[in-house]
């Protein structure tokens, strides 16, 4: 009980004593810690995103017996390629070179291909390629 | 009645005495005393001030433009990197702190992406090329953090340093277009500054 109200008695006279101090402290100039600076700066940097663009696909590509090769110019900054192929293009991979090799003893669809920026992708190649795939006759293109 | 007058007569010239003692004295104490200390003194000269200077250079300028961190056609996950010697020109030692961000027309569609983002290591070296240009080595002073639209944005609050008069330390400056950047930056352009600012305050 004695150490709490001497406690009490004190705390109050600090705040007698810290209030005043504080006060004078928000008058008291500042000017005298100001140190010296010196800027030094760096620019010129410019930074543009990929504008994506989607491959050309050209038809008819490579014709074989039982197979179709498709290729394409390769597109500048392209980390890779998206082909939709298959009926009604419902089929898909990733190739990283400018070119696909379908095959299969009968089979047909559509082609399209998009160009991959990482994680972007462009729009697919237009026009859309339709081809066929035969067993022992020249594939076709159009 | 007669001895009576007798008796004031002989008191009158006592008192007089008195306020003319008082009076003396008064004089006395009133009036300063005229009176001078010897003195002597000793010269010490020969003592000149010089104040000291800070000057802060990034590759030898106070202001340098440079394209090496540049990208253009930045696909996510691009980065580049570029190594700056920082450079106590001045006299006495400083400290330093950083600052920086992104400006130009696509600044606020990067910084609200968080897309841009920094890295700065002291004492790093570039390994790698163009868009994939890196910082390797040294202390991480900055990890990666976004850029903001802001190019007085602070970077590095807490001094860094002391760097002595004439004394160099190397920064490699580390950008990265983020991996999962959206695809409505596509074709967005921005400038990065980055200052760099010396202070004397080398406590």
């Amino acid at each position: 009980m004695r150490s709490r109200a001497r406690g009490g008695h004190g705390a109050r006279r600090l705040r007698r004593v810290a209030l005043p101090s504080v006060g004078l402290l928000a008058l008291a100039p500042a000017a005298w810690a100001a140190p010296w600076t010196d800027p030094a700066s760096a620019t010129g940097t410019v930074l543009t995103a990929v504008t994506p663009v989607a491959p050309t696909v050209a038809c008819p590509g490579a014709l074989g017996i039982g197979s179709i090769t498709f290729a394409w110019p390769a597109v500048p900054n392209a980390t890779g390629y998206t082909v939709a192929y298959g009926l009604g293009g419902g089929q898909s991979t990733t190739v990283t070179s400018p070119s696909i090799t379908l095959t299969g003893l009968v089979s047909g669809g559509r082609l399209s291909v998009r160009t991959d920026y990482g994680a972007w992708r462009s729009a697919p190649s237009s026009p859309t390629r339709t081809y066929s795939v035969l067993l022992a006759a020249v594939s076709t293109c159009s | 009645m007669a001895s009576r007058g007798r008796h004031r007569a002989r008191r009158r010239p006592r008192r007089g005495w008195i306020v003319l003692a008082a009076s003396g004295l008064a004089v006395l104490l009133g009036v300063p005393g005229t009176w001078a200390a010897w003195t002597d003194a000793a010269g010490v000269t020969g003592t000149s001030v010089t104040a000291g200077t800070i000057d802060l250079k990034v590759d030898n300028g106070d202001s340098v433009t440079t394209s090496t961190l540049s990208m253009s056609a930045m696909v996510p996950g691009a980065t580049s990197a570029q190594v700056l010697t920082l450079r106590n020109a001045g006299t006495a030692p400083l400290k330093w702190t950083a600052a920086g961000g992104v400006s130009g027309t696509d600044a606020g569609a990067y910084a609200s992406a968080g897309a841009l983002q920094l890295r700065l290591v002291v004492g790093g070296t570039r390994s790698g090329s163009g868009n994939a240009a890196t910082c390797s080595g040294g202390t991480v002073l900055l990890g990666s953090t976004a850029l903001t639209a802001s190019t007085s944005t602070s970077l590095v609050s807490t001094r860094q340093g002391p760097l002595a008069a004439a004394a160099t330390t190397a920064l490699c400056v580390e950008l990265t277009f983020d991996a999962n950047a959206p695809q409505t930056l596509a074709g967005a352009t921005a400038g990065l500054t980055l200052t760099l600012t010396a202070t004397s305050d080398v406590s």
